[in-house]
């Protein structure tokens, strides 16, 4: 009888344990590079901070600099039942939210004094940022980001949530 | 080869040559994002790398030139087609086991989250089956790795809804609304009925507790092929909800295996 079977009690036993009591933390750039040989299949486990990026940009290019409001920058999308077979957007979408993620965890383990503009997930970032806004910034204007920290449900003050803003940038196409 | 464990292994092999031939596909659309001017470019990401050996990161270097990552995913688009119609061997299964990894690594350990961890899963299950048949052990081999691929399919069931269970945001029904809200799918509208206490609680519930049911499929194989057929509308929800259209493929190609286990205990 399966349900008597010792070692299927034990196993499920020891699953249920290992999650009541946490586990230890292991960092190292291969370990976080080949993470997919070690999931942990905690889907939307619990709710907690969602970073956010945010950006803004400059409404004239005079001496006096006014700014536009901060804008989300990673869309939101519509949904198709086409996209159960073919969905790249919505997957990439979804995989420039982890990297920022990623970007707000190396903030988060960086030492006081690091130079967060040369981690690598920080320039991947601006990468994306510039893809995202450039076509809409006109030559001689600047823009910025910022990456927020939200409670899941709750607004964001961008002042107040901000852990990181970003010098202002030019378009590259400005020369 | 006993007859219940090839018709696992077909269904495996033809289930995950379809995973892996719709993630290509998209994978192929998305080349730019790996390309020169893209927000992966090897240029930028190579910094991830910088504590390997020489040699690793000219074979990445190598690996990441535009002309050879377009290769790369046409070789592996043919490599899930001949998965699908001929089965698994130990140089397509190698081939389609690094060709993961390097694509991981590229995409700095997960494109999508996982959909990419399941799908290494199956590869590395399907790869221990057809090692071992070179090594003389095809049968012991091939039931190795189907019980690999349905304990970790089922383990995923299972640690997904204990830690659901374990939180009282998702018990009282709070935490779905909330992700939902904020998915790639989101906002959800005020009048969504997911806001709504009763109808949240239930549908966090029935996740949870169908999850956690998991142990209990393998009592008897109608029951397996109940909650795998179950399965298939928990991930089509999940892909309508949150985008997550890869979850879908990747494990319905654990399927065969989880069916074949709950066979061999039942």
């Amino acid at each position: 009888m399966l349900l008597n079977s010792v070692p299927f009690i034990v196993y499920f036993g020891f699953l249920m344990a290992a999650l009541l009591m946490g586990g230890r933390f292991f960092q190292h750039q291969w370990l976080f590079l080949l993470r997919s040989f070690f999931p942990n299949w905690k889907f939307f486990h619990a709710l907690g901070w969602v970073p956010r990026l945010y950006w803004r940009r400059e409404s004239s290019s005079t001496a006096d600099r006014e700014w536009s409001e901060w804008a989300l920058l990673l869309p939101r999308y519509e949904r198709r039942l086409s996209h159960l077979v073919f969905n790249p957007q919505v997957n990439l979408a979804l995989s420039e939210q982890n990297l920022v993620e990623h970007l707000s965890s190396d903030i988060a383990d960086s030492a006081p004094n690091a130079m967060v503009q040369d981690f690598v997930t920080y320039r991947m970032v601006e990468r994306l940022v510039r893809l995202k806004v450039e076509a809409q910034i006109p030559t001689g204007s600047g823009f910025q980001f910022c990456l927020c920290m939200q409670r899941l449900g709750a607004p964001v003050v961008v002042d107040r949530d901000s852990v990181l803003l970003s010098p202002i940038l030019r378009p590259s196409h400005a020369g | 080869m006993q007859d219940s464990v090839w018709l696992a292994v077909r269904g495996v092999e033809i289930l995950a040559g379809l995973s892996l031939f719709l993630q290509t596909v998209e994978f192929l659309f998305l080349r730019d994002a790996l390309g020169e001017k893209g927000v992966w470019a090897y240029a930028v990401q190579r910094d991830d790398l910088a504590h390997s050996s020489d040699g690793l990161q000219a074979l990445f270097a190598f690996l990441s030139r535009e002309p050879v990552y377009a290769l790369h995913l046409v070789l592996r688009l043919l490599a899930a087609l001949y998965l699908m119609v001929f089965g698994a061997s130990a140089a397509l299964m190698l081939f389609l086991f690094l060709s993961t990894v390097q694509l991981l690594i590229r995409w700095r350990g997960a494109f999508n989250g996982g959909s990419d961890f399941m799908t290494l899963v199956v590869i590395t299950g399907l790869l221990i089956g057809s090692l071992g048949t070179i090594a003389g052990y095809a049968d012991i081999a091939w039931r190795a790795g189907l019980i690999y691929i349905a304990i970790h399919s089922a383990s995923s069931y299972f640690i997904s809804g204990s830690v659901k269970l374990l939180n009282p945001e998702w018990r009282s029904g709070e935490a779905l609304g909330l992700f939902l809200d904020s998915g790639i799918y989101g906002p959800l509208p005020a009048d969504s009925l997911f806001w709504k206490r009763p109808i949240a609680i239930l549908c966090s519930w029935a996740f949870i507790l169908w999850e956690i049911a998991v142990p209990l499929a393998f009592v008897d194989p109608l029951a397996m092929v109940a909650y795998c057929l179950t399965g298939l509308v928990f991930h089509f929800l999940v892909f309508w909800y949150f985008g997550l259209n890869r979850f879908f493929f990747a494990w319905l190609a654990t399927y065969p295996a989880l069916i074949f286990l709950a066979v061999q205990l039942g």
